[in-house]
């Protein structure tokens, strides 16, 4: 009997770990084989579109280490971006629509989910004139394995000082997770977007050209240049992280050379930003009308660089120093919306002529407004549209002292689901004021693996030297 | 010969003008033997006319100037770069031809300044001096020892490891950082034929520069401790390639007695000959070392960055003195069978005795520092000042003196004597027998300094959208242990009126300048101000000047030189008093 007892008992054991062996291994292929639903989005606009990119960009969302991040990054925020949609403006604005400037009026509450000025540019022989807007299905994007892995090690560690400057801040995004209700609300937002800064640790171009576009949208002058940009502090994947050893005071430097036209060729410049945002940039240039390696004001961010819609306080769409000590600023979230956004996935910017082609997707933002408090600044108020997800800006106006719109910021990213890594295709920055516009286009390497020091001290601009 | 240079060249720049109007031309991007090289370069034709009394808007100068650069990647750590340069100055064709045979006929015909020389000949055919100057000037490839100044710069730069790196051949090397005033950049001299100094003098000097062929070697340290980075220390030898400031003897003006060898041989742009009011003339020999390896130069510059901020060099150089002094070549007064001990008809006076002179570059030793520091402290409307400080301390310099005579102050005060000549000629080097020829060269260590500060502002009303780059320069030159010894520049000068003030080099010397620059829509118009004064001389200058930067490929260019200066004793910038200018620039680049 007790013998029995023992083989049932022994029977019952195995049976038991039998069944939950074939649920769990049942569950898990289950869940393996439910997709995602924003790649089951892609898939089905791919299926409809039957555009060979399209699947195949689809097809780069679902792979393994995609959606192990991506879902990563959702567990993490506990949402992805189509979650935060609101879809209630424009509600025809859907995958699958191509906007042109024949068919826009058809779209009623578009106005709503951008801004006038980018509105404008559907118009037929507008300045700046959109190409053919085709819009895409909202996308999950997320950031390297990197941020996530220090994003949570320092959550809950970064702090808002006096100056309103960040303080305690390591690496990773700064404030993940946001509270409405929190009075510096909007101040974290732009600290944010502060820290993502070049969206990997090491940027290079190979080569960037900067178009620039007369009064009458004609063609008028190209400047062809290198830049490579490298974070020292903050670093996410490429070792050594997450700072530099020895220079940990340094927040990050870039450096530029101007390979085109003649009389700019060989114009370079190093810049170094420190930790400490109140201590002015180290600023150095090599001008080659002088042969000369020159230190400039690293206080003086407002001028154009060499001609172009671009000056130093906009470099990557907001290079504010946020500190009230420099620029003493209100920054206040007054909407949080759906806005039309350039798509950072399938689909490079082209240009023909003037215009621009690009994808286009619904992304939630927060609109961010920076109100500077004093006229020595050059935009007395910032519109900025921080994407609630990606946490950077899609699009900025920049308003003049006296209110009026001056300047503005289109940026068309480029991002790798595999890595999370991210970086320019291009940005479209409009002189509304003087009717010109410089458009920048990037050949990127992401996350250039190589770079050293040597790309940013006095031996770079040596170099450069002839 | 050279006539057919001339033309060839005229119509390859006609040609190419059309050409690029046509088809734009951009740079040349390709591959030779697996590897990446590029060509730039520019062509540009220039024209300048002189608004003062002697000239009264005639055309001076019209330079030409087609230019290639082109770098060849060897292999990662070797690069090749080169710069071919042809220059030519139309003006001798075009003003030259208005001469001649036109003139007998032309009742209208008003005698300029090239055509002066000729004139005082009477003879229509052009003077000797004039063809002379025409030699020197009308290419840059006319003198016997220039033809490889095509050739301007050509070297190898090599890169064992990302510590060491060469530069090996014939190039440009800048230690100085002032605006207007050469202190520091003494590794190469410069071209001042051309526009004297202010050519492109609110450009660093580029063009005017003289390349050499050097070695130069850099090792990078990087960072010391905690207080210095970026440390480097680079050498320099110049194995003997011996080139000196470039300046033409010979300009007079009209109006002006031209007095011995030589007037009119320099150019526009030539330095005055230097004369004695009378009875006696200078014989000019160049005494330029010979390119030897006993006339090695050597230099050593040691660069950091101090405390993140202070960005330091300590330079030291041992060579020879780019800019001349005049010194008695013995034995001095010679008959010279067709110039010399002969009365010769300019104006007044005979001339009585021709005396040797070298144009003499002694040894220069020097040590100094330049230093660099944005002064955010002093942050005023979004900029702040960056301070830069350029220090020399030359040892032993040589002046030219008239030992302790003040020979002006002679008891009878009349222009008998001879300027930068001691008092009568038994006198010690007056070339006597058993005389010391070379007392008339003193050697005395000078402490030179600059003071700069660069502070780009804002200016709203006048500029909305760039801020406007200013620099202010302050200069002293003080000369130790002068005592009451008279020292005076050469070339030696006098007044028309033959009151004799020679130009003396006090102990102390003081320059200021200002530099102003902006940029109007967008990047397209460029003007800039450039102000030059000796405080001592009471002289000065402007250069101011406006590009416009359209397009890729055309950059015209107006500006003006305003000097201001005594053109009667012809001190400092006052030997170029009636040399005032507006230029028309045309640029091609691509």
């Amino acid at each position: 009997m007790k013998r029995i007892t023992s083989f049932k008992l022994w029977a019952l054991t195995l049976g038991i770990m039998l069944c939950t062996g074939l649920f769990f291994s049942g569950a898990t292929l289950v869940w393996a084989q439910e997709t995602p639903k924003w790649i089951k989005v892609w898939e089905d606009f791919a299926k409809q579109t039957g555009d060979a990119k399209d699947v195949a960009w689809a097809k780069r969302l679902a792979k393994p280490e995609c959606v192990e991040l991506g879902k990563a990054w959702e567990d993490y925020y506990g949402w992805v971006s189509m979650d935060l949609l609101e879809n209630k403006d424009a509600p025809k604005v859907q995958p699958g629509v191509v906007i042109t400037t024949d068919n826009y009026k058809e779209f009623p509450g578009l106005l709503d989910i951008w801004d006038e000025s980018t509105y404008v540019r559907l118009e037929e022989g507008s300045y700046g004139q959109w190409g053919d807007l085709r819009v895409v299905p909202t996308t999950h994007y997320y950031y390297s394995r990197g941020y996530l892995k220090y994003t949570k090690e320092n959550e809950g560690k970064c702090e808002i000082g006096s100056d309103g400057e960040l303080v305690n801040w390591d690496a990773g995004i700064p404030f993940p997770k946001l509270d409405p209700n929190d009075p510096n609300y909007g101040r974290k937002v732009a600290h944010n977007f502060d820290r993502l800064t070049i969206g990997s640790d090491n940027l290079t171009f190979n080569p960037a050209h900067m178009q620039l576009f007369d009064r009458k949208g004609e063609l008028e002058r190209v400047e062809r240049l290198n830049l490579q940009w490298r974070n020292y502090r903050g670093r996410h994947d490429i070792p050594p992280v997450p700072a530099i050893p020895g220079q940990e005071d340094i927040l990050e430097k870039g450096s530029i050379c101007i390979l085109y036209p003649y009389d700019l060729r060989g114009f370079s410049a190093v810049r170094a930003r420190f930790l400490d945002i109140n201590k002015p940039d180290s600023f150095i240039a090599y001008l080659p009308s002088m042969r000369r390696v020159r230190r400039l004001s690293g206080a003086d961010t407002q001028d154009p660089v060499l001609g172009t819609d671009l000056i130093w306080e906009d470099w990557k769409g907001w290079w504010q120093k946020f500190s009230n000590k420099i620029w003493p600023t209100q920054f206040k979230v007054v909407k949080e919306r759906d806005y039309l956004s350039a798509a950072r996935g399938v689909n490079p910017y082209k240009m023909e002529g003037q215009k621009v082609f690009i994808d286009w997707e619904r992304r939630p933002v927060w609109d961010l407004e920076a109100l500077c408090e004093i006229d020595t600044y050059c935009y007395k108020r910032r519109m900025v549209h921080m994407d609630k997800e990606w946490r950077r800006l899609n699009y900025g106006e920049y308003y003049n002292v006296k209110g009026k719109l001056w300047r503005s910021w289109w940026e068309y990213n480029r991002w790798e689901p595999e890595t999370g890594y991210c970086t320019w295709w291009g940005v479209d920055i409009p002189d509304h004021d003087n009717v010109h516009r410089t458009v920048m286009k990037m050949d990127a390497i992401l996350n250039f693996p190589e770079m050293t020091d040597e790309y940013f001290d006095l031996r770079f601009l040596t170099k450069m030297a002839h | 010969m050279l006539q057919k240079i001339r033309i060839i060249s005229l119509c390859v720049m006609c040609g190419t003008f059309i050409m690029a109007a046509a088809t734009p031309l951009w740079c040349i991007e390709g591959e030779l033997l697996g590897k990446p090289y590029t060509i730039h370069g520019f062509f540009r034709q220039e024209g300048a006319w002189c608004w003062s009394d002697d000239e009264s808007w005639g055309n001076i100068s019209d330079y030409m100037t087609v230019q290639f650069e082109g770098n060849y990647t060897i292999s990662d750590k070797i690069q090749l770069y080169a710069i071919l340069r042809g220059q030519a100055d139309w003006v001798y064709d075009i003003r030259g031809d208005s001469f001649g045979s036109h003139k007998p006929n032309n009742p209208q015909f008003m005698p300029d300044w090239f055509d002066w020389l000729a004139l005082k000949t009477g003879n229509s055919d052009l003077s000797y001096s004039y063809k002379d100057g025409r030699h020197k000037n009308q290419f840059n490839w006319s003198e016997n020892d220039r033809g490889w100044e095509i050739l301007r710069e050509f070297y190898f730069d090599i890169s064992p490891n990302d510590k060491l790196s060469f530069r090996i051949g014939k190039q440009q090397v800048v230690w100085g950082e002032t605006d207007g005033l050469r202190l520091m950049d003494i590794i190469n001299p410069s071209d001042w034929s051309k526009d004297f100094i202010l050519r492109d003098s609110d450009a660093g000097y580029e063009e005017t520069r003289i390349p050499l062929w050097l070695i130069k070697g850099e090792y990078y340290f990087g960072q010391f401790g905690k207080m210095l980075s970026d440390v480097a220390l680079e050498v320099i030898w110049n194995p003997g390639d011996i080139e000196t400031t470039r300046v033409y003897l010979g300009r007079q003006k009209l109006g002006q007695n031209a007095f011995g060898f030589g007037a009119g041989e320099g150019g526009p742009w030539g330095l005055p000959y230097p004369n004695f009011p009378f009875f006696g003339k200078f014989h000019l020999r160049d005494a330029k070392h010979g390119g030897s390896l006993d006339n090695s130069e050597f230099a050593l510059r040691l660069k950091f960055t101090a405390a993140e901020s202070w960005m330091f060099t300590l330079n030291y150089f041992h060579g020879w003195a780019r800019d001349f002094v005049l010194r008695v070549s013995p034995p001095a007064n010679q008959f010279y069978p067709n110039q010399g001990w002969y009365f010769f008809d300019l104006e007044h006076f005979p001339v009585g005795l021709a005396v040797d002179f070298d144009l003499w570059y002694p040894r220069m030793e020097a040590v100094g520092f330049t230093l660099n520091k944005d002064m955010h402290w002093f942050t005023w409307r979004a900029s702040s000042p960056v301070l830069r400080v350029e220090a020399l301390y030359e040892f032993d310099k040589a002046f030219n003196s008239n030992g302790n005579s003040w020979v002006y102050d002679n008891p009878l005060n009349i222009p008998l004597v001879p300027v930068g000549f001691p008092l009568l000629l038994p006198g010690d080097w007056s070339g006597l027998p058993g005389a010391n020829y070379h007392e008339g060269v003193k050697f005395r260590d000078q402490i030179r300094y600059v003071l700069g500060f660069d502070w780009q502002l804002w200016c709203k009303t006048l500029n909305p959208e760039k801020t406007f780059f200013t620099s202010f320069q302050f200069a002293h030159y003080h000369i130790l242990n002068k005592g009451n010894l008279h020292l005076l520049n050469a070339p030696y000068f006098y007044n028309k009126n033959f009151r004799i003030s020679p130009w003396d080099i006090p102990q102390d010397q003081f320059y200021v300048s200002f530099l102003c620059m902006t940029e109007y829509s967008h990047g397209r118009i460029l003007p800039l101000l450039l102000f030059v004064q000796d405080v001592n001389a009471r002289a000065w200058w402007i250069k101011t000047k406006c590009e416009f930067a359209y397009g890729d490929h055309w950059r015209p260019e107006i500006g003006l030189y305003w000097i201001n200066g005594n053109d009667d004793t012809g001190k400092s910038f006052g030997l170029f008093d009636n040399r005032d200018e507006m230029y028309v620039k045309i640029k091609y680049q691509f």
